[in-house]
């Protein structure tokens, strides 16, 4: 893989994402547009308003211009990364994302790294005690921890580690990160519990593989140096998939992550695009929006690029 | 002198030995729990309006919050209305739009899919594109998007969901279509002139229909995941309704109170979808076994 060759892949990537991103928001832009009820509503929601008003918002977010014009002018602001103002708080929605960013950011790493771990060490075990009782058992319980839904898992998590057995606190800021670790260790394992299925179960794949050959080897007593390249050749292969695995776990976690927040009372970025869509607070739902495709293209070509990396064979072109 | 060869003793000895292992047909243990879990699921979706001794709607304000006791099986909610009835009037909304969108996204796909597969050429290839660019994007984050914005019920959630995740499922049935399209009775009844219609539904489909089981259970799994996680944050079935996901959004504020409003969907929800995911990977595990020890 030529330094060329990552350029080259660098750039294709760059560009389609920037189609799919353009493609996204004016998506999104039109069904603000097309759905009922109009955004001069949800912004007076509640108070009375009269028709001074009324025109005065429309003027203000220029929504008495034509749709065509509305929308070159939308697509400006995207590109400068100018999202306007939250219609609920008046603040810049760059700076409300950039500040919940702490929150999710952390949540979602320390998730993964629970996957990660777990699902190493339960496949391992899981592989070494094949067929027995322990290997059910690891696998029926990582299906129920996969396939529960993750507000579920929250609370219940949180009732009987926080709630009764209090290790854990149920609500709170924090100022260290050692506070941060432990404030976001039930919703990290929430979130990272559900991952662990796949995970454990392809660790748990490739031990058996390697201990399958290895049985077969030492039955020949070929050697140190054949065992050797043997388990090489499979971790590779199984790296492969454990990145390729890694990358779903993660897409899967950025639709996870809001359903993790809510119950533990986080305010993080999943529940903020929550309470912008129930809110019909526009400008936050297209800045979101944007921010969650921007995020699964990024983790995609980056799974790709490990891919090319690990698979000498693997082109780093479009073809498939 | 260090070459990595296996004889061809080894290369049976392995390739054998896993084959004649999964020969056995006994069940595990977990698909027995799964499927009993099911039948009692479907049970209450059916009989759970009779069976309620509450009715799910009525209010008691005298009694609201109270711990589980003789007259109230899991306690009440905070407008005094008894859980368990709640939880088993729920069962109905609880599994059928999941199953709805998972009868829709496999019908939709399998058409799809098997068309595809058999024709291959520019169809092939454009509906692989597209699927795939669609493919990545979380289902539920699109759908609450979607529905947040249009503003839509329990109807329009279905559907969305139902067609967001048709590429899933596209995939898999492709997948096992391309196998079986290499096969000789494909050959065979080419030759003879059938037409494409009737190879793929005659032929083509009987042979996926396995895959397309095993699907959707997993389908369904994943359906009642997102459809709960719609009407915990709101949108999907109105406010009053007694949905597990809608419960577990009022209840979860007084877990100190009475944790089993709370607890109880929780817990319904969870065991419903891991019975629905074993049953799933059972029959896809064993179906593509089938295929391969031939």
């Amino acid at each position: 893989m030529t330094f060329r060759q990552v350029v080259r892949f660098v750039a294709i990537r760059l560009g389609v994402g920037m189609v799919v991103l353009a493609i996204v928001s004016t998506l999104v832009f039109l069904s603000v547009h097309l759905a009922p009820g109009s955004p001069e509503q949800a912004l007076v929601e509640g108070s009375t308003a009269t028709s001074e008003v009324i025109e005065a918002i429309r003027e203000r977010y220029r929504l008495d211009e034509p749709v065509v014009v509305q929308y070159v002018h939308y697509l400006g602001q995207v590109a400068t990364l100018d999202f306007g103002e939250s219609y609920r708080t008046r603040e810049t929605v760059t700076s409300i994302i950039g500040a919940r960013l702490s929150t999710t950011v952390p949540l979602v790493g320390f998730g993964l790294l629970v996957t990660l771990i777990l699902g190493t060490i339960l496949g391992t075990v899981a592989a070494h005690r094949q067929r027995t009782a322990m290997d059910r058992t690891i696998s029926a319980g990582s299906i129920l921890f996969a396939s529960a839904p993750p507000f579920a898992l929250a609370i219940v998590l949180l009732y009987v580690f926080a709630e009764r057995l209090g290790w854990f606190p149920v609500i709170g800021d924090w100022d260290s990160p050692f506070e941060a670790a432990w404030h976001l260790t039930l919703p990290a394992l929430t979130l990272g519990l559900a991952g662990t299925a796949p995970m454990m179960r392809l660790v748990r794949t490739s031990m058996i593989e390697v201990l399958e050959r290895d049985h077969v080897l030492f039955a020949h007593a070929r050697g140190l140096s054949a065992r050797h390249v043997l388990i090489h050749h499979t971790l590779r292969n199984s790296l492969v998939a454990a990145v390729t695995t890694a990358g779903v776990v993660l897409i899967g976690m950025l639709a996870a992550v809001a359903f993790v927040e809510i119950p533990f009372n986080l305010d993080g970025l999943g529940a903020y695009l929550i309470e912008a869509v129930v809110a019909q607070d526009v400008p936050v739902v297209q800045a979101l929006t944007l921010l969650i495709t921007a995020s699964v293209l990024a983790i995609n070509s980056m799974v790709d690029l490990l891919y090319a990396a690990l698979d000498p064979r693997t082109r780093l072109g479009e073809g498939r | 002198m260090s070459a990595i060869q296996l004889s061809a003793d080894d290369e049976v000895a392995v390739a054998v030995a896993p084959a004649a292992r999964r020969r056995s047909a006994r069940w595990p243990a977990s698909v027995i729990v799964a499927l009993f879990v099911l039948l009692i699921v479907v049970g209450s979706a059916v009989l759970g309006a009779t069976l309620a001794p509450f009715e799910p709607g009525d209010t008691d304000l005298a009694k609201s919050v109270t711990m589980p006791g003789s007259e109230n099986l899991l306690g009440t909610d905070e407008l005094g209305r008894d859980i368990f009835s709640r939880l088993l009037v729920g069962t109905r909304s609880a599994i059928t739009g999941p199953l709805i969108i998972a009868a829709g996204t496999l019908t939709i796909a399998t058409a799809l899919a098997l068309f595809s597969a058999y024709r291959r050429g520019w169809v092939d290839q454009l509906l692989g594109r597209v699927i795939d660019t669609i493919y990545s994007l979380p289902a539920l984050l699109v759908a609450i998007v979607v529905v947040g914005v249009v503003g839509g019920g329990y109807g329009t959630a279905v559907v969305v969901l139902t067609l967001l995740n048709v590429p899933q499922n596209y995939r898999i049935v492709r997948a096992a279509a391309i196998e079986q399209r290499g096969m000789p009775y494909v050959e065979a009844a080419r030759s003879l002139g059938h037409s494409t219609t009737r190879i793929l539904v005659k032929h083509l489909l009987p042979n996926v229909m396995p895959f397309v089981v095993a699907a959707f259970f997993l389908r369904f799994t994943f359906a009642i995941v997102e459809l709960s996680s719609l009407s915990f944050i709101g949108l999907g079935v109105p406010p009053g309704a007694s949905d597990w996901g809608r419960m577990l959004s009022e209840n979860r504020h007084f877990l100190e109170s009475n944790p089993w409003a709370a607890i109880g969907p929780g817990l319904a929800l969870v065991f419903t979808a891991a019975s629905a995911n074993v049953l799933g990977l059972e029959l896809y595990e064993r179906f593509a076994s089938r295929g391969r020890a031939r």
